[in-house]
């Protein structure tokens, strides 16, 4: 093993699944090539890792597979900039350098026995997905779940089987897709993720709500889960900065007195406000 | 147990030290006193206040690199960790105290930053206490002082036509066991003490106009204020605080890669810069010049102190308050924020 | 991957950034063996110019063949990326723009006739779309070569965003500015050569043009304290981009 938390371990891309229609957004099934490594490799949802493509850089990802189905690890990256391009350019059997868990993880403990309630909009369904499969694999310990979630159009949904096929299975659990504008194959409702939330009218009592979305949904979704009575300690979110190191040292990602890296990215809104404004 | 040494001895123990490993200490050059690799005591300035560059550079150095990989057919990735064992002379109290401040951040915490571990290991540290403090210096705002050891392994105090001597640490006393067999004399330890609190006591005037006290209690409520937006205005943004400054430490991580392999290394940046904090989407949380002064300002004064308790990020070494061509410096900043108005 | 189409080609200019590519020296064959170089008539003969993956343009466009050229090579080019100063801020020819090309002929050529059909030198950016800017006069040569592997890897570069005083800094120079009091337009110049001037003891003259966010009334206030007048400080401001003007400055 390295001695610096910098150096990435080596892996291998297993396979690559193109969730949308623009194949803009891909699923990438990853294994550390040391056996020891793939088997001590221990994450929570919510945590991330940084992944190399050697030549061009380094970029910090969600995990979006769930801790609770071991020996599959999984990323969920968008096309966006340079590593990211260059990562969507590679195939089943390249390598890559992985260095992780890193971060901080969605608060588990508090949601037990709760109702959940799961907000997400376009790409950021990515780390919803490790906690909802990770909270479904356990579906005793919880209440009511909802899962409310939107994307631009039906061709940018992403995790169509678990959305649509899957999730759909379990027991008081509740499945609300919505697209900003629909096709001509689109039966669904189509309006923008906040106020569909709100027509869904969900109660806030012995609830918890966890969103993950772009910046300006995450503003409104909020301010609609104030309005429907869900305090700020009731309420989940990740924050998403620039970062090099993702150990806490190179002070890139800091929000006030915080690293995103390593206190982050999941904070309650109680927390969130606490912290000066600069995300 | 304190010590002497004469100057020549001195000297002697110096070269010593230069020909196993890097001897780093303050020389001249283009008028300017700086913290670089000598070969031989006769190179070293023993008349300046402080030098220009810190020991940051060669702890946390400009550029180090991390790893070299290789991608041609397979990946294989290889660690470089730095190997120099390296000696660094007359290093004044501010920058001793610095060192402490990174050591928090690199070391401590969940992960501790291994090739600045290795460094701070292969590195001796000789400190000297301040006979003449600049007018640009204010350690003793922050409880320092011009005899202050800080991280030293060995402390000298300039006495007369010698220089009293204290090991610190085991390495500081294998050296003076060592290598420094023979050339130092036990000294007497009442006026040995007495040396040293002269010099804990001496004058810096500077520091007694810059009171940083509760300042990041005060800082806690000042993030929106009108000030930054000011203030910010005169920043030229060249960078040049970070760069100068001891305790600053944001790098980035870039590869180099020809032909299938290449290096990773990392290097300093600066917050002051437009995309340090820029996403690839494009998103920047601080898209201006305010943004980035404060969150400068805030760093030393108001984060740094919430999340590792106690100290400020900053020890009053003066070298922004020379350097900065418009005179945007955390002294000032302090002074307004206290309420005095010290920017023109 | 095919190597991509290169052409390289100067308007009105002294060439100088196009010799920067042709004394490339140790990295020349290295360059040349990655792209399929079809246009460059400084080293060869026989140009083929059907189409372009990236053009690479020199120098400022004053004459009506000039706009014509380039709109010629942009339509035919994927990329186009401008090359010194004058092609990214219109450089020196155009430091009295101003004044206006009549003033500027009876001065030179004692006549007011319009001798060459000419406008006031003007920037590529002002008559087409521009993909990538690399100023300097001339180019910096790691700056062309780090910009020519970015655009090889099929990433556009990124636009060094320091200004000199980080340059000078690096080679840890005596600031000229400040310790000298010299007119040095350091602070407001995009950085990447490496401070070369300074290091030598010129003060900077500007010719890489403004850097971004480049603080001019900060600039000029420090200048003025230092006893320039703000009418030497203009000129020494516009020297290589006449649009970086005190209009910017409040």
């Amino acid at each position: 093993m390295p001695e610096s938390p910098l150096i990435p371990l080596v892996g291998t891309i297993d396979k690559i699944t193109s969730e949308t229609a623009a194949s803009d957004i891909k699923t990438f099934q990853v294994s550390f090539d040391d056996p020891a490594v793939m088997d001590n490799f221990n994450y929570q949802s919510g945590q991330c890792a940084m992944l190399s493509m050697f030549g061009v850089g380094e970029s910090m990802i969600s995990i979006t597979s769930t801790p609770t189905r071991k020996g599959v690890i999984e990323f969920c990256i968008k096309k966006t900039g340079r590593v990211t391009d260059a990562i969507h350019e590679a195939v089943a059997g390249q390598k890559l350098g992985i260095r992780g868990p890193y971060g901080n993880h969605f608060p588990l403990e508090m949601m037990k026995g709760k109702n959940l309630l799961f907000i997400g909009g376009g790409f950021a369904l990515a780390p919803l997905r490790s906690l909802i499969n990770n909270v479904l694999d356990n579906r005793k310990e919880y209440g009511r779940i909802d899962i409310v979630y939107g994307a631009r159009s039906p061709g940018d949904l992403c995790f169509k089987y678990e959305l649509f096929e899957n999730w759909t299975k379990y027991e008081n659990t509740g499945v609300h897709v919505t697209v900003d504008r629909g096709d001509d194959k689109w039966t669904g409702p189509v309006g923008f993720v906040p106020p569909y939330l709100e027509s869904l009218n969900p109660s806030a009592k012995d609830s918890v709500a966890i969103t993950c979305g772009p910046p300006i949904m995450i503003k409104m979704v909020l301010q609609s889960l104030s309005k429907l009575g869900f305090a700020d300690d009731q309420v989940v979110t990740t924050l998403e900065m620039k970062m090099q190191c993702g150990v806490g040292k190179c002070g890139r990602c800091n929000v006030g007195g915080k690293y995103v890296c390593v206190d982050g990215p999941v904070f309650t809104l109680t927390q969130l406000k606490q912290l000066p404004p600069e995300f | 147990m304190l010590m002497t040494i004469a100057p020549d001895n001195l000297k002697n123990l110096l070269d010593k030290l230069a020909r196993d490993r890097l001897l780093v200490a303050p020389s001249m050059e283009d008028g300017v006193t700086r913290l670089k690799p000598v070969h031989s005591a006769a190179e070293i300035a023993f008349d300046y206040s402080n030098t220009a560059t810190s020991i940051k550079d060669f702890l946390f150095p400009q550029s180090e690199d991390l790893l070299r990989f290789v991608t041609d057919g397979t990946l294989s990735i290889e660690e470089i960790k730095p190997e120099r064992a390296q000696v660094a002379f007359g290093l004044r109290p501010c920058d001793l105290a610095s060192v402490a401040l990174m050591d928090k951040v690199l070391l401590g915490g969940e992960f501790s930053d291994a090739h600045y571990q290795t460094r701070r290991n292969n590195t001796l540290l000789i400190g000297l206490a301040c006979e003449n403090p600049a007018d640009t210096c204010f350690c003793t705002t922050y409880g320092y002082n011009p005899g202050w050891a800080g991280a030293a392994d060995v402390m000298l105090y300039k006495d007369g036509d010698k220089y009293l001597a204290e090991a610190l640490t085991d390495k500081g006393r294998e050296l003076v066991g060592g290598p420094g067999e023979g050339l130092f004399k036990p000294a007497d330890e009442a006026a040995g003490e007495a040396v040293k609190k002269a010099y804990a006591e001496k004058d810096v005037p500077f520091g007694k106009e810059v009171d940083v006290q509760g300042i990041d209690k005060i800082l806690d409520g000042f993030f929106y204020d009108q000030y930054w937006d000011d203030i910010s205005k005169k920043c030229i943004g060249c960078g040049t605080c970070t760069y100068v400054c001891p305790t600053c430490h944001c790098f980035l991580l870039t590869d180099e890669a020809r032909g299938g392999q290449g290096l990773r290394f990392r290097c300093w940046d600066s917050c002051m810069f437009a995309n340090y904090t820029k996403m690839a989407s494009g998103a920047n949380p601080r898209p201006t010049k305010k943004e980035r002064v404060r969150q400068r300002f805030m760093h030393k004064l108001n984060y740094y102190p919430n999340r590792y308790g106690g100290s400020y990020l900053c020890t009053g070494c003066g070298r922004c308050v020379a350097m900065c061509p418009v005179g945007l410096h955390i002294a000032g900043v302090i002074k307004d924020v206290k309420g005095v108005k010290a920017h023109a | 991957m095919a190597k991509p189409k290169v052409g390289i080609f100067g308007l009105t200019s002294c060439a100088g950034d196009q010799l920067v590519v042709v004394n490339l020296e140790d990295e020349l064959l290295d360059v040349v063996g990655a792209i399929d170089l079809r246009s460059f008539i400084m080293a060869a003969s026989n140009p083929v110019e059907d189409e372009f993956d990236v053009a690479l343009v020199e120098g400022s466009v004053v004459t009506a063949e000039d706009e014509e050229r380039l709109r010629e090579i942009r339509a035919k080019s994927k990329l186009l990326v401008a090359i010194g100063t004058c092609a990214v801020w219109g450089g020196i020819p155009g430091a009295l723009n101003d004044l206006g090309r009549n003033t500027l002929y009876r001065i030179v050529y004692g006549t007011d006739e319009d001798l060459f059909k000419a406008s006031v030198a003007r920037p590529l950016k002002a008559v087409v779309p521009v993909d990538f800017a690399l100023p300097g006069c001339p180019i910096e040569k790691h700056q062309f070569l780090e910009a020519l592997a970015s655009l090889l890897h099929g990433d556009l570069p990124i636009a060094h965003n320091t200004p000199v005083c980080l340059d000078c800094r690096f080679n840890e120079n005596l600031c000229l500015l400040k310790a000298k009091g010299q007119l040095c337009l350091g602070p407001v110049t995009a950085g990447g050569c490496r401070a070369r001037c300074p290091s030598h003891g010129l003060p900077c003259e500007g010719c890489h043009g403004p850097v971004e966010e480049a603080n001019f009334a900060s600039e000029v206030a420090i200048l003025q304290e230092k006893g320039f007048s703000r009418e030497r400080v203009a000129r020494a401001i516009r020297n290589f981009a006449h649009q970086a003007d005190l209009a910017r400055t409040s």
